[in-house]
């Protein structure tokens, strides 16, 4: 799957978005599995992740006749900004804390068509790559979660966060050795269940 | 991407693996599963992507979409009224800046016009610029002043920033309903709501203050350290809200206002609140988190949604400051 629209067409999408809804529908389709991997990945809870990605788009669609479009990789930093502050807001507001959740609580990770013990496997591996995630500092989480789940580039990372590219990608380098280190060494058993698929 | 920025002071496995990643994110799913290699693993975190449900993705696009055709249908009756009355940012500014006599009988020109179609449109100008300041230039020297720069927050609000006045001013009379709330970040002022008591009032506590408004007040969660509620004052025009919180530096301000479509006991009448900021002071767009805000002589964060219009500011205020308490706001 490509994940990424051309940025001219991306930019007449959303010049169109107002006055044509088949317009809007291409814009929603494209981010819309980024978002909500990225969202899912930060809350993991099914319901809470659809009620964040859906305040989300409705600020979108609220604000989107002042977004300025400022060349290729605008929107999406724009949309991932809104994305990370509502989420900021959820563990704000009423003193929510991050943590585990259960199996049951969780989204659906792979396509319909796999076998239920397959589905249960995919959640096992689902959770144990978040609690992977989790144990690095939260820099690092945000920006491999921004860069895997929400697809951006280095320098879109850079402008939801508010720092530099280069640190995104020392950050992102430093997080990946980490996390495969983490993954290799410290889980072996579980490690080797998962590759098991 | 990564071919912008130097990546000389990365191993040359650090440099590849950037340059894998980025072929994993752009490409999708991938083939390789080697999870032993630090590319394999990268590989498998990348195919570890959570899918969204068919029926919920489903609901929101509808609901989106009649979102998108409610949004469209303001904004149209909004350009509309906007081109019917003038009340684009150039007339704003000349309306405004010609002073506050000259802004009044334009606001009446436009309410004169307009009233045909049973319809009243009330414009509130929120001066940075001191009123008197404004009030003082003279008809002839205030026309020739200027925009710099204008940043439009949302249909109804918009900062604009303007050359100097003349050196030559001569001070014209004010209207007489004009209220007036001296601030530290400037004053503000406009016109009353038509059969209203202009006089501005003050409290000292939110709750009571809460209680004279009609929408919910906000109220900042985040303050430096000693600050503390003070004064609000509530303005005759549609329940525009000042808080004021002292502490041990200047004090700091928050303003809210609702805006665009408001509630009238006149069913056969439509108001309209905007607000206009004019500044011959420094106005810099910036990014609040996603919207696109204003930040005025670099003590002042505006912003405002097709609902509300917000301000914080404060003299001892910079913008990461003004932003935490903007964003501390419930």
């Amino acid at each position: 799957m490509k994940r990424r629209l051309d940025p001219e067409q991306e930019k007449l999408l959303l010049e169109r978005a107002f006055k044509a809804p088949d317009a809007f529908r291409k814009i929603y389709e494209h981010y819309l599995p980024r978002v909500y991997a990225y969202v899912v990945y930060r809350v993991a809870r099914k319901q809470d992740a659809e009620d964040l990605v859906s305040e989300t788009f409705f600020k979108v669609v609220d604000r989107l006749d002042t977004f300025e479009w400022r060349g290729e990789g605008s929107f999406s930093a724009w949309l991932f900004r809104i994305t990370k502050n509502n989420i900021a807001d959820y563990y704000r507001e009423a003193g929510r804390v991050d943590k585990e959740v259960s199996l049951d609580e969780l989204s659906e990770l792979a396509p319909d068509n796999l076998l239920p013990y397959e589905t249960i496997r995919q959640k096992e591996k689902f959770v144990f790559l978040r609690q992977l995630i989790r144990a690095l500092p939260p820099r690092r989480q945000e920006i491999i979660q921004l860069k895997f789940f929400g697809g951006l580039r280095n320098n879109e990372i850079a402008q939801v966060l508010g720092i530099d590219e280069r640190t995104v990608a020392s950050h992102l380098c430093r997080g990946l050795e980490d996390l495969h280190r983490l993954y290799v060494c410290e889980f072996p058993q579980t490690k080797k269940e998962g590759s098991h698929e | 991407m990564n071919k912008h920025i130097d990546h000389s002071e990365f191993t040359e496995q650090e440099q590849r693996l950037l340059v894998e990643v980025e072929r994993l994110v752009t490409d999708g799913s991938p083939e390789t599963r080697d999870e032993d290699s630090l590319f394999g693993f990268c590989a498998h975190l990348a195919g570890t992507i959570p899918s969204v449900d068919s029926d919920f993705k489903q609901r929101l696009e509808n609901q989106l979409l009649e979102r998108l055709n409610e949004r469209e249908l303001a904004i149209n009756k909004t350009t509309k009224l906007n081109e019917h009355l003038d009340m684009n940012i150039t007339s704003l500014k000349q309306r405004v800046i010609a002073g506050i006599d000259g802004f009044q009988k334009n606001v009446r020109k436009s309410g004169g016009t307009i009233m045909k179609r049973r319809l009243v449109f009330f414009t509130i100008a929120v001066l940075v610029v001191a009123i008197l300041t404004v009030a003082s230039v003279p008809h002839v020297r205030a026309v020739v002043v200027e925009a710099i720069k204008s940043v439009v927050l949302s249909p109804y609000s918009s900062v604009q920033q303007v050359t100097e006045p003349g050196a030559n001013a001569v001070k014209p009379e004010a209207p007489e309903n004009l209220w007036l709330i001296k601030t530290d970040i400037g004053n503000f002022g406009g016109d009353p709501s038509p059969g209203s008591d202009p006089t501005v009032r003050s409290e000292r506590s939110f709750e009571v203050a809460q209680s004279m408004i009609g929408f919910r007040l906000l109220a900042p969660t985040y303050l430096p350290e000693n600050y503390s509620l003070k004064e609000v004052k509530v303005a005759p025009f549609n329940d525009m809200t000042f808080l004021f919180y002292g502490g041990p530096g200047h004090e700091i301000i928050i303003v809210q206002m609702p805006v665009g479509y408001l509630a009238s006991d006149d069913p056969n009448s439509v108001v309209v609140g905007a607000t206009g900021m004019i500044t011959t002071g420094s106005l810099e767009e910036v990014d609040f988190d996603g919207q696109k805000a204003a930040w005025v002589d670099g003590h002042t964060l505006v912003w405002g949604s097709t609902e509300y219009t917000y301000e914080v500011g404060g003299l001892d205020l910079n913008l990461q400051q003004a932003m935490e308490i903007a964003r501390s706001l419930r």
